[in-house]
């Protein structure tokens, strides 16, 4: 898989929570054209092409991107913002995947214009069914604007 | 007689006779001439010329006759004169003579008779005056005195009239008048006096002043009839008491004039006037003004008269003491040059509004040089002068500057502890979000990783090794529900809440919709009638959620399970209920019901955290309603909460 043809792009810090996340994708088959960065600095450099991933062609986005809010360096909120204040970034579909509930977290990423905003349930099985959902929607029945 | 004329005779012939006639012609006053005895003219001189008018030569020979009036020669006057000399030997007398052109004079005429040596009469000498200027000087005289007595007779009837007039004003005056003599004895007294005093003018004799006046006014009088003695024609005023003739004594007011020197009076007169009224009267605004002056001197304010030019007419001795100055040392002294460091300030502007607008004004003010607050409470007074009460309110004053200043560092300290309990507040917000994102995620590992394991190698694990994983998966996902209910409670805690009118018809049926979604066993549901209350719709969503929920977990083991959902009638608040038919409590523990993480039954039982009536508790609390339950073991519980009818506006 070249960093070109990526589909998902999840930003987590926990890797338990990654290999999770990525098991119950890989159960329903799209974990193909994933790719994973463990925290918002190393998201950043992805989706602007810059650091590590300078050689990346910038064009070609992924479908969807799975976006953890408490990171180290840049929060997840910080890529959000980044993400949807950039005219070649900002139609990217986000998901917000995070442990809180906060409220606070909630209305500040839908007023940076988070496309979804998911609670990750402490049931594993819950948790295997929304990511699978998740997956399915943004990468099977969601149309990206490309 | 005889010796007399014969005198007469030696002396003429002693005299050179040429000399004599001479004499006598030149004597120009006085006509003296001779007649014989017949009367006819014998001799003439200038004189006679001078008042008679005739010439020597015309009149030598002629009859005397001639210069007497007819009525006079009718009546034989010049027969009865010489007749008259002839007896007496001189003739003196008056009468009016008529000169040569006819017009009469006043004469004096004297005949003497003349005998020769021989004794025999040879005729008559006679001196004529005219005094004609006297005889008119004498008759003016006359009419003047006429009517000079006239005039007295005038004015002593005026006089006698004048003084009945004045007798008349004296007997009626309203003062009494007495007169006294040197000896202070009492010489008259008018009708008047007696009104006032009793005693009549006939009671005068004996009564001496000094006896009349009261004992203890004798020694002021004394020194005052002293004085009237000393002073002539001065008047001198005094007021005694003075005794009437009833016995009791009455106040007089007394003016003494000495008049003693003045030869028409020689008496001191003593014009008087009862006064014991106006005394009495003066006694009572005297007892009246001390009473008041006794009242302003002990009030514990300070007190000050002004007049309308802003002069002192009064200060207490409170002022005094307030201002470190005798109080009396300021009265008529002119207030802004007393205190000239407090032209313009607040006082001053108000005591002139005070004066100009005639209202009373009250204003506080602080005088600098005495350290000193005081509030003013001036008064306008009618006559255009103004009285102020003075209050010290340093002591007032003083506390409130301390009150503020308090106030200020309590104002300080809130602000601090604003400041440190916002930064507890966002300490446990931090707090709390770590809590929703660190403590959840290792769970979600323990719990995903049994999973994955149950998963991968469900077959070697066999009964046991799967029942161990289904206890931890249990267990964790437990965990995770604590931990939400958990960070739910405290973001309650912290959350604003935002107070409409919540239909709760509609709120419970929303709330029993979501709950029974995951129910497959339903209870029967009873809903009465619900009013409306005012609240936060999310928060009563959640009150309801767990009190529904509850009643339909603990009923879920009868038989029939019921679930009654109603209201009761209050005049102050709204009271609902949610009551089943389940296991209930015993109301021993009623009081751990709504404790954080308190259950009154094990897991095993009915599954739950402890944290859902706590948060009910919590919520309804923070309507400012009451929740609370009751129930009977085995029979089923009712819980009731209450929210006000009226809330404040800000919840």
């Amino acid at each position: 898989m070249s960093n070109n043809e990526v589909e998902i792009l999840l930003v987590e810090d926990n890797i338990n929570d990654a290999e999770l996340t990525i098991r119950a994708l890989n159960k329903v088959n799209l974990a193909n054209n994933l790719v994973h960065v463990k925290d918002g600095e190393e998201a950043l450099d992805f989706i602007f092409g810059k650091g590590v991933f300078a050689d990346r062609d910038t064009y070609c986005r992924p479908k969807v991107i799975l976006l953890d809010i408490k990171m180290p360096k840049v929060d997840g909120i910080e890529v959000l913002r980044q993400i949807k204040s950039n005219e070649a970034t900002k139609t990217i579909p986000v998901v917000i995947m995070t442990s809180s509930r906060e409220e606070q977290d909630i209305i500040t990423s839908y007023k940076l214009g988070v496309n979804s905003y998911v609670v990750k349930p402490v049931n594993f099985e819950a948790f295997a069914k929304a990511i699978s959902d998740l997956g399915l929607y943004w990468l099977i029945i969601n149309q990206p604007p490309i | 007689m005889l010796s007399q004329n014969i005198d007469r005779v030696a002396l003429s012939h002693s005299f050179d006779e040429r000399l004599f006639r001479l004499l006598v012609a030149s004597i120009s006053d006085y006509a003296v001439f001779m007649i014989d005895p017949n009367g006819y003219i014998m001799s003439w001189n200038q004189g006679a010329q001078n008042i008679h008018g005739y010439t020597e030569d015309e009149v030598i020979g002629q009859h005397i006759s001639i210069f007497y009036t007819n009525i006079d020669n009718k009546s034989n006057e010049f027969g009865k004169n010489l007749n008259l000399a002839l007896k007496n030997g001189v003739r003196e007398m008056q009468g009016w003579r008529v000169r040569k052109d006819g017009s009469v004079f006043w004469a004096n005429a004297t005949f003497t008779t003349i005998y020769n040596d021989a004794g025999h009469l040879v005729g008559f000498a006679k001196i004529t005056r005219d005094i004609t200027v006297q005889k008119e000087k004498d008759e003016q005289k006359e009419e003047i005195h006429a009517e000079l007595e006239k005039q007295i007779e005038q004015t002593s009837e005026q006089i006698a009239a004048n003084e009945i007039r004045f007798r008349k004003l004296i007997e009626n005056s309203h003062d009494g008048i007495t007169m006294l003599d040197k000896n202070m004895n009492v010489v008259f007294r008018s009708k008047s006096a007696e009104r006032i005093s009793g005693w009549s003018n006939e009671d005068r004799q004996g009564l001496i002043i000094d006896d009349m006046v009261h004992p203890q006014d004798r020694i002021k009088v004394k020194k005052l009839l002293a004085e009237v003695i000393a002073k002539p024609s001065e008047p001198i005023l005094s007021n005694y008491r003075t005794k009437h003739k009833k016995g009791h004594y009455i106040w007089v007011e007394a003016m003494f004039t000495n008049w003693l020197n003045d030869g028409k009076i020689k008496a001191i007169l003593c014009n008087f006037r009862d006064i014991t009224a106006r005394i009495e009267s003066e006694e009572v605004v005297n007892s009246k003004n001390q009473q008041i002056e006794n009242i302003l001197e002990s009030i514990a304010d300070g007190f000050i008269a002004l007049d309308k030019d802003f002069c002192y007419t009064y200060a207490n001795k409170r002022i005094g003491e307030m201002i470190g100055r005798d109080p009396q040392d300021l009265i008529g002294k002119y207030i802004w040059t007393e205190f000239a460091d407090a032209v313009n300030s607040p006082t001053y502007k108000a005591l002139n509004r005070a004066a100009s607008k005639k209202e009373y004004i009250c204003n506080e003010d602080y005088y600098e040089p005495l350290n000193l607050w005081h509030e003013n409470h001036i008064y306008p007074m009618p006559d255009g002068g103004l009285t102020v009460f003075i209050r010290d309110i340093s002591v007032r004053k003083k506390a409130d500057l301390q009150i503020k200043q308090l106030n200020e560092n309590l104002e300080k300290k809130v602000v601090e502890r604003t400041v440190q309990l916002e930064a507890a507040n966002q300490e446990l917000e931090s707090f709390s979000y770590s809590v929703s994102h660190d403590l959840r995620a290792p769970l979600r590992a323990v719990n995903g990783y049994a999973m994955m394991l149950k998963e991968e190698f469900e077959n070697e694990l066999g009964d046991e090794g799967n029942r161990v994983i289904n206890t931890i998966t249990q267990n964790a996902r437990l965990m995770g529900q604590l931990i939400d209910d958990l960070l739910a409670f405290s973001r309650m805690s912290r959350k604003e809440m935002v107070a409409i009118r919540v239909d709760m018809d509609a709120l419970v049926k929303v709330c029993i919709r979501e709950i029974i979604q995951n129910q497959p066993l339903l209870p029967e549901i009873i809903i009465h009638k619900l009013p409306p209350t005012r609240g936060d719709v999310n928060l009563l969503r959640q009150v309801l959620l767990n009190l529904i929920g509850n009643a339909v977990k603990y009923s879920s083991k009868s038989e029939h399970p019921v679930i009654e959902i109603g209201s009761i009638k209050d005049d102050n608040k709204r009271i609902y209920y949610v009551k089943d038919n389940g296991v209930g409590f015993d109301m021993k523990y009623s009081n751990k019901l709504f404790g954080v993480f308190q259950r009154l039954h094990s897991a095993q039982e009915f599954e739950g955290t402890g944290v859902g009536l706590a948060l009910a508790k919590r919520i309804i609390n923070k309507h400012g309603g009451n929740i609370w339950a009751e129930s009977i073991q085995g029979h089923g519980a009712t819980f009731y909460f209450s929210t006000p009818i009226k809330m404040n506006k800000d919840e």
